[in-house]
């Protein structure tokens, strides 16, 4: 399968790993036209024309740029979150209830953003109009916090939602629309360890950034204007984007690209097709993630309760789970590729996560231990659970099976979310962790379900490369074969021709074809007839 | 794989789990010398009101309030416990270890002034161990830094003696297995204070006493036995003509315990894993109160948790902070006028005093006038604190998680065998078998 031929998902945290991408051959990238464009000038300039290194080398700085300010934005409430719940006054599940808004238009976005953004918007118009989603949710966000109207902060997180997915995905389409083979798993590469490291440095600089503000104005004013300044992140992303379209057009208009599309189009009418282990594979994916982000958005008050930790450290801690995924994603990405196994890695995933979380929960152990094996697994997980929906979905369903998979994620995300404030509030820490174990143990039956059925099966998903790629050369072998047989019965099957009624008649009485036919020396012959190996020696 | 992960995991939570001791699984000897295992003693919980007291004063709601408490075991044990709660003056929890069948013998004549007041407070036989907690007053400093510390600067520090409260008193609940009592402290009198400031407000005090082991009915849920007694206190809506703008308020109490003078108290601070009765709280402070020996001794047991609302929840809670407890040398003279001294006369001076403030409130959490409402628990009790150990629930609850792990992973792998030998056996057709 050649790597040019890629699908493009997108996901909040979970970013698609490299080999989740070059699995399908869904959608074309945009072929460029390999004549030579005769540009002179500035225009043909290394900085300037389409084609030089330097100008997509920009374009990827561009691009990687283009999500930080979502991802750095989406966890703002996460870092800030005693300082969002004194200055509002409000309950962690009320609080938790800023996650569940983000997650909310994502259960819908998955099914429809695709559609707008290939048949409607347009991939530029697209990535604008997003872009400008996520700024005018992020000051609404600020405002609710200045005019202290906590309502108002849930609408600015349910713009920011709308946004803030849909850019994941505009950002992995002009990614397909500019690079291609192996660039591409670089390319996505960097995008997912920027995005990473925005989600890591929220952690790092929000709570310096909101003390500065402390020092002049009252608590939720200095929220106000810390959510202010996360915002020109998002502000960033938009200059970004608007940049990024004037290149893309101007790349379009001399490469005479084809059109990009997301491929994210979801047919209801597939929904009806996928096997269980698509539904599995989809239980996994919402117990699995819904027992790490809320983990995270609550995670700041946790370690400061537990381990006595200063805000500062509670939040390194709680971002450490991004930190180590930055790096750790596209290593084991390459783990992955190169092993397989998937169901076994999403296994082990899950097994990791559970002791962390377990750690986390019944001991006292430093906690930097738990929760860097759970970054660790975090990443492989990611790695190795969205290929395997490519394993099991023909490629033109794939579309409906990753948007599905993401609304199915968001609304776990966001009722967990939700309920895991109760939790909190009503009930601690130790039973919210107990809960996160019980999704995980849910995720893990899940898994064994799936392997199961698998192993029962052909044992695809779980094969090592070689195995993989024996099998797959078998099954061409078999699918030339049947086509060949396909063929043969077809031919039986056809009324027979004037002609070769007459050549099977010469052929009973053992005639030899007369030569002006082009057949000379070959005596014809049907399946089952004994037919001659070497031309006759009559002339 | 799924099997040895299953059984790692179910080792890991085995060994997490098994450590924690039950709580009170000690065996007690009673009376007769026979030893019972503890959680095989019935207690019943007795109280009288005012005992023995014919003065009017006695029938007027609430301004003469003594309790006294007796559990009683069954079977009898070696000792008793007795609980004298007193909201004379000042509230006060007395708790004293007497062998079975003692009672508390008050002296009201000398409680009131008519007569020597020095032990008119006693048990029929000397006590085997007593301890007593007596709230003196309350304070209100002015927290400039924001701190939470009292600075003793006497211009932004005023104290309201608790004495000059008007109290009144409401049941909550009296049963044999539980006994607790609302004492409302309003209609503050500046009249003999020290300074001319007044304070508007209730001062509202709930003990409790139990007869089981549990936990508290209203947060923080701490834990309690028959050797526990339960002390709660919320600031409502307090206001002074203080003019501070950065009020907060502090608690003074008297600890007295039968124990030499030269005796120190014990501040022990633990970190649970258990977060379950107290949300968000993973400490428990407590003060050991030295006696004759382990279990003769008393102690005060906390969660360091005030909460600011009514709810209480912990999004509306901030800190407490119990200040190093001063020793009080000159105790029958500094307590004179006070139901300790009704309680132990002259042997206070011989006997361990110590004054302990408890300051409510923390750094950044916007002083007391952000809600205008704070509340504070603790227990008090004799012998070890109360350690506790996960919930059956927890326990329960993971069991059947794991164990269903368990059991989906068994029935894969039995699953996975069968298939595998069956794959494993050669293919008969007809034919084979026509051949065989």
């Amino acid at each position: 399968m050649s790597p040019d031929d890629i699908e493009t998902i997108s996901d909040r945290a979970p970013l698609i790993p490299e080999r989740t991408r070059t699995l399908s051959t869904h959608v074309p990238p945009g072929t460029a036209v390999e004549d030579d464009l005769g540009l002179t000038g500035c225009a043909g300039s290394c900085c300037c024309h389409p084609k030089s290194f330097c100008h997509r080398l920009t374009a990827l700085i561009l691009m990687c740029l283009l999500g930080f300010g979502s991802y750095f934005c989406f966890d703002n409430p996460g870092a800030l979150q005693r300082e969002v719940k004194d200055a509002m006054d409000i309950s962690t599940y009320q609080f938790a209830n800023l996650y569940a808004w983000y997650s909310w238009p994502n259960v819908i976005l998955p099914v429809i953003g695709g559609y707008l953004m290939d048949s409607v918007l347009g991939i530029r118009l697209g990535t604008n109009i997003f872009a400008v989603f996520i700024i005018l949710g992020q000051i609404l966000f600020a405002l609710g916090a200045f005019l202290l109207n906590y309502p108002l902060m849930q609408v600015g997180r349910f713009v920011f939602g709308i946004g803030g997915e849909s850019l994941a995905v505009a950002q992995n389409t002009y990614a397909v629309s500019w690079f291609k083979g192996k660039e591409l798993n670089m390319v996505f590469g960097f995008q997912l360890s920027i995005a990473r490291l925005g989600s890591s440095v929220n952690f790092w600089v929000m709570g310096d950034i909101y003390a500065y503000f402390a020092q002049f104005f009252n608590d939720y004013t200095a929220l106000g204007w810390t959510l202010l300044l996360a915002g020109s992140t998002c502000i960033m992303s938009f200059v970004c984007s608007l940049i990024l379209g004037c290149m893309d057009k101007r790349a379009e208009r001399l490469l005479h690209k084809t059109k990009t599309e997301t491929g994210e189009v979801v047919r209801a009418s597939d929904v009806l097709t996928f096997p269980p282990t698509f539904w599995l594979l989809s239980i996994v994916c919402l117990a699995y993630y819904v027992a790490i982000f809320p983990f995270i958005s609550l995670g700041q008050v946790f370690f400061i309760k537990k381990y006595g930790f200063e805000a500062k450290s509670a939040n390194f801690i709680t971002g450490l789970i991004y930190l180590i995924s930055a790096p750790a994603s596209p290593v084991l990405g390459f783990l992955i590729d190169k092993t397989a196994r998937n169901v076994s890695y999403v296994f082990i995933s899950i097994v990791a996560t559970l002791i962390g979380h377990a750690f986390l929960a019944f001991t006292m152990v430093n906690p930097y231990w738990p929760v860097v094996f759970m970054g660790v697994a975090y990443s492989l997980l990611a790695s190795a659970l969205w290929p395997i929906a490519a394993l099991i979905i023909p490629e033109y369903q794939l579309g409906t099976a990753y948007g599905l998979m993401q609304a199915i994620q968001n609304m776990g995300l966001a009722l967990i979310t939700m309920l895991s404030g109760v939790i909190v509030d009503k009930m601690g820490y130790l039973w919210l962790e107990t809960f996160f174990i019980f999704w995980l143990v849910i995720a893990l039956i899940a898994t064994i379900l799936i392997w199961l059925i698998d192993f029962s099966g052909t044992g695809y998903l779980n094969m090592s490369v070689p195995q993989r790629d024996a099998y797959d050369e078998k099954l061409r072998q078999k699918a030339e074969q049947d086509a060949r047989n396909a063929a043969r019965r077809k031919a039986v099957m056809r009324p027979r021709t004037a002609n070769e009624l007459r050549n099977r008649y010469l052929c009973r009485i053992g005639a030899v074809l007369p030569p002006h036919l082009g057949h000379a020396g070959l005596v014809m012959g049907y399946p089952g007839d004994i037919i001659a190996t070497s031309p006759p020696t009559t002339a | 794989m799924a099997l040895a992960l299953d059984f790692c995991l179910l080792w890991c939570f085995t060994c997490l789990v098994l450590p924690v001791e039950p709580l009170d699984l000690l065996p007690s000897v009673t009376d007769d010398g026979i030893s019972y295992p503890t959680h095989d003693i019935k207690h019943t919980l007795e109280s009288t009101f005012n005992p023995g007291c014919l003065m009017t004063t006695c029938n007027r709601n609430g301004s003469v309030s003594v309790f006294n408490l007796t559990i009683v075991d069954d079977p009898v044990q070696a000792q008793e416990h007795h609980w004298v709660w007193s909201v004379i003056k000042h509230p006060t929890i007395q708790v004293a270890l007497t062998p079975p069948g003692d009672r508390v013998r008050i002296d009201w004549g000398a409680l009131f002034g008519f007569g020597d007041m020095a032990s008119a407070i006693d048990y029929e036989n000397a006590p085997d161990y007593s301890a007593a907690i007596m709230l003196a007053n309350l304070i209100e400093f002015d927290d400039q830094t924001d701190n939470a510390f009292i600075h003793d600067e006497k211009p932004s520090v005023l104290v309201y003696p608790l004495l000059n409260f008007n109290w009144k008193r409401v049941m909550i609940e009296n049963t044999t297995q539980r006994l607790a009592y609302g004492f409302i402290g309003q209609n503050y009198s500046s009249a003999g204070a020290s300074h001319p400031h007044n304070i508007t407000g209730t001062l509202n005090i709930t003990l409790a006493s139990y007869a089981q082991e549990g936990y508290g009915v209203w947060l923080p849920h701490l834990s309690h036995s028959e050797g526990t007694n339960q002390f709660d206190i919320q600031l409502q809506e307090l206001k002074s003509t203080s003019g501070f703008q950065r009020s907060r308020f502090a608690l003074e109490f008297y600890i007295v315990s039968q124990a030499t003078r030269e005796d120190k108290l014990r501040r022990v601070a633990t970190r649970t894993l258990d977060d379950e009765h107290t949300p968000g709280i993973f400490k428990t402070q407590e003060l050991i109160i030295p006696g004759y020996n382990e279990s003769l001794q008393a102690f005060l047991q906390w969660r360091p948790v005030v909460y600011t609302t009514r709810e209480r929840d912990l999004s509306g809670s901030t800190d407490v902070n119990v200040t190093n407890a001063i020793r009080v040398t000159n105790a029958s003279d500094e307590l004179a006028t006070s139901i300790l001294y009704a309680m132990y006369g002259m042997d206070l001076d011989d006997m361990l005093v110590f004054r302990i403030n408890v300051t409510l409130g923390g750094p950044k959490d916007g002083f007391y006038k952000k809600t205008k409402y704070q509340a504070w628990t603790f227990t008090i009790g004799t012998g070890e604190p109360i350690r506790n150990g996960f919930s059956p629930m927890i326990i329960l609850v993971m069991t059947i998680i794991f164990g269903i792990l368990l059991l989906v992973g068994i029935t894969a792998i039995v699953i996975c065998i069968v298939k595998r030998v069956k794959r494993r056996q050669p293919q008969q057709n007809a034919y084979g078998r026509l051949q065989n």
